[in-house]
């Protein structure tokens, strides 16, 4: 999954500047999370009102809430920056203060568990939703090695939770796509030692080779079929997960559902579209409920975008 | 059939590489990124599950498959050194 930077046009890279980051912390650290919060609105109020901006989330906003007056545009716009802000606020307020609740239904921690006493090791699929960066913090939940597929921007401004103070590092280990061979022998080490492996399925962080084709909010978009060759080959269930900030501070895992892959599928792309379509369902169900909790801030249903 | 020869054919059948001929497979060309066979990071997964399946040797960990997997030449030598 060698990253191809010529196609890949989203960035995980901050809109914001390391001076622009560090007032919010320096926030937080002095004033806690509400002052924050307030600060937040100027800033995405300033961000709303720019046109490139509301350009990036103009496909997902016209599939998900139709077509909308300017007001109304506007409207929807800011609440999907703010959204996204509180959840950038949470995170480093977790790592500032120390200071974040992840839950989930007793069937969800269940099924978590259950399919980690399996021994076998697991995929854990998520998309950029709701407090997913968060959401890797209670992962330790699980008992065994467990490992997050993350591509970073270089020069990227925005710290993770775990970044902040003299934090030992995370509690998982981290996986760049970018490494030798995409990374894939480090997945696989990590499921041999029965662990977790968490991969983000919607964006591409490699080839386009390894993409396929799936059906999304009335459109057809290219999601990455890694996670689910990794568990046909290795024989590993998956564990479709998606997590959404419930209020000040809290969040919620959602397991949207469990795939099992059939083994040795192959090397042809198509076998895992059914799969990765499963995926997308879950995606969708999401939005559905959260529809300001999701944050792929450009056009996925744009091919030259992926 | 040498050990190297086993390896090119293996390949060539289980990845379906089509339009290779396994005869034509240098030695020590890259087995992947655009030179050499070209093979992606999903073929990885693929490699190291069929030389488990096929020759009987288990690459353990990511440091032993990042040697192992540069070449036909080290692919060999690794195996030879499970045998």
């Amino acid at each position: 999954m060698a990253t191809n930077e010529k196609q890949r046009t989203w960035s995980s890279k901050s809109l914001a500047s390391s001076f622009a980051h560090n007032i919010f912390y320096w926030a937080i650290r002095f004033g806690g999370r509400y002052i924050a919060y307030f600060m937040l609105l100027f800033v995405v109020a300033f961000y709303t009102v720019q046109p490139t901006i509301r350009k990036r989330s103009s496909e997902y906003r016209l599939r998900r809430f139709g077509q909308r007056s300017f007001l109304g545009e506007l409207s929807d716009c800011f609440k999907l920056q703010m959204e996204l802000g509180k959840m950038l606020v949470d995170r480093a307020v977790m790592g500032i203060l120390g200071e974040f609740t992840m839950d989930a239904t007793d069937q969800d921690k269940q099924t978590l568990t259950d399919l980690a006493a399996q021994g076998r090791g697991m995929v854990l699929v998520t998309g950029h939703v709701g407090c997913w960066q968060l959401g890797m913090s209670v992962l330790d939940l699980i008992d065994g090695p467990i490992a997050v597929v993350m591509y970073t921007d270089e020069n990227d401004v925005d710290r993770h939770y775990y970044e902040h103070g003299d934090k030992q590092g995370p509690p998982f280990s981290i996986i760049d796509p970018r490494g030798p061979m995409g990374g894939t022998l480090e997945m696989m080490e990590i499921i041999k030692k029965g662990g977790v492996l968490c991969v983000m399925g919607d964006r591409n962080f490699g080839s386009p080779k390894g993409m396929v084709d799936v059906k999304f909010m009335g459109g057809t978009i290219s999601v990455p079929i890694s996670a689910y060759k990794i568990a046909s080959t290795m024989n590993v269930p998956i564990a479709v997960t998606f997590s959404h900030r419930t209020g000040a501070g809290h969040g919620r895992i959602w397991i949207s559902r469990v795939i099992d892959v059939p083994e040795e599928l192959g090397r042809r792309t198509d076998n895992y579209q059914p799969y990765a379509q499963q995926f997308a369902q879950g995606l969708e169900e999401f939005v559905a409920k959260h529809p300001y909790q999701f944050f792929n801030f450009f056009n996925m249903w744009d091919h030259k975008n992926q | 059939m040498s050990l190297k020869d086993t390896l090119k054919t293996t390949l060539v059948k289980e990845l379906d590489l089509i339009d290779i001929n396994p005869t034509e497979i240098d030695d020590d060309a890259p087995l992947f990124g655009d030179e050499g066979l070209g093979l992606d990071s999903l073929d990885a997964v693929e490699i190291v599950v069929l030389v488990q399946k096929f020759f009987k040797a288990e690459i353990k960990d990511a440091e032993e498959g990042k040697t192992a997997l540069m070449s036909i030449n080290t692919l060999a030598a690794f195996i030879e050194s499970k045998q």
